[in-house]
């Protein structure tokens, strides 16, 4: 957009960059990444279910029992917390980066890869930040 | 005496492609219904940078007349100015009825006729369902074009019209432009093409003479001013011809 002077033509406008390309980007991965947890959770109670039903025969209704009860609303608070936020701030980072290229396309594959590599970071970083306050305020449950 | 729409009194600033005014500051007065061309490279798309508050001024003023007004803190004043890019500037996931539409979508304001916005900029009705990609240079143009106007702006900045445009259809781009200024609008026209520039102004800059001259026909050179009544000689046969 930037190498395009779509950013150029929106400021032109009148039409705050922020709010017409960053907002919604960031709620849209905010969102998404939420969504992908979601899966990710399902397909890995499944997985586990699977799995359980190797050497033996374990009913579903007892693994989704187990897991309901052990379920507690700050775990819902937290999961839906720290998805939002993380799928957030890796789109608002990659929306800084993008926005950070000055004109020539040249540029485009090396913030791509900037990108990349700190959303990566952030990603691990947030998750383990996230983790450690949920740990500290919830503590360990066995 | 026609209403005034801009007035730039000594200016000289900084933009990120650089200085302006620094040797020669620039001084003009555009009223409505009037063209005023800017003949250069970069230099005009300085002086329209600074035009639209992106850049510092270090000496000097720009005054808007009634109907647009600035203001430091919030961009969406710009939305009283119609600016048509050079080349680029179409949003690529939008079609072109909508990239006209923006704007006026955007700031919730009225927009004039979309019809007829896009039929005075000569927009094929088959094109204006599809997205900037899947159209040539030419409808590209007449996009930004179209876009310009859509918020019916008293003040056009042009930034190299002829950019895209082939030679034989500047009629045109001579025949919206006048459109234009019967509309009551001050057009501002930065171009390298020398002719086309020439034959379309009121008055001109020049970068090593930023003051704007209104009796550049008599200063400038015979072959530049001969070239450009001639082109608009052509330009006029040709609408004439079309209509």
């Amino acid at each position: 957009m930037k190498v395009q002077q779509e950013i150029d033509a929106l400021e032109t406008m009148g039409i705050p960059t922020y709010q017409y390309i960053v907002l919604p980007r960031m709620m849209a991965g905010g969102l998404s990444f939420f969504c992908m947890a979601v899966i990710f959770l399902i397909t890995a109670l499944f997985g586990s279910w699977i799995g359980a039903n190797f050497n033996t025969t374990f009913p579903l209704e007892v693994l989704m029992d187990t897991f309901s009860a052990a379920l507690t609303p700050t775990d819902i608070f937290f999961f839906f917390l720290k998805n939002t936020f993380i799928g957030s701030f890796i789109f608002r980072l990659a929306c800084a980066r993008g926005l950070s290229l000055k004109k020539a396309p040249f540029e485009v594959p090396i913030v791509t890869n900037k990108s990349v590599v700190d959303s990566l970071m952030a990603g691990i970083f947030l998750q383990i930040s996230f983790s450690l306050i949920f740990y500290a305020i919830v503590g360990f449950r066995f | 005496m026609s209403q005034i729409i801009l007035e730039v009194r000594n200016l000289e600033g900084e933009t990120p492609l650089g200085k302006i005014g620094k040797d020669s500051p620039v001084n003009f007065i555009l009223r409505e219904s009037e063209t005023g061309v800017f003949l250069g490279g970069k230099e005009p798309s300085q002086l329209w940078r600074l035009l639209l508050g992106k850049g510092s001024i270090s000496n000097g003023s720009i005054e808007f007349g009634s109907g647009i007004k600035m203001d430091d803190e919030n961009i969406q004043w710009r939305s009283q100015i119609g600016f048509v890019h050079r080349d680029k500037g179409l949003i690529s996931n939008l079609t072109l009825l909508e990239n006209v539409l923006l704007p006026a979508n955007y700031h919730g304001l009225n927009s004039t006729s979309i019809e007829q916005v896009m039929d005075d900029a000569l927009i094929k009705k088959e094109n204006w369902d599809k997205r900037p990609s899947e159209v040539g240079w030419k409808s590209r143009k007449k996009t930004l074009l179209a876009r310009s106007v859509i918020l019916n702006p008293k003040l056009l900045i042009l930034d190299d019209p002829t950019e895209l445009y082939p030679y034989t259809d500047y009629h045109e781009l001579y025949t919206w432009i006048e459109k234009q200024k019967k509309n009551a609008r001050g057009i501002l026209i930065g171009t390298e093409n020398t002719p086309f520039g020439l034959a379309m102004a009121n008055w001109i800059l020049q970068p090593e003479n930023t003051n704007m001259e209104t009796e550049f026909k008599i200063h400038l050179n015979k072959d530049w001013i001969d070239s450009a009544q001639h082109l608009k000689k052509s330009m006029i046969k040709q609408v004439g011809i079309n209509l």
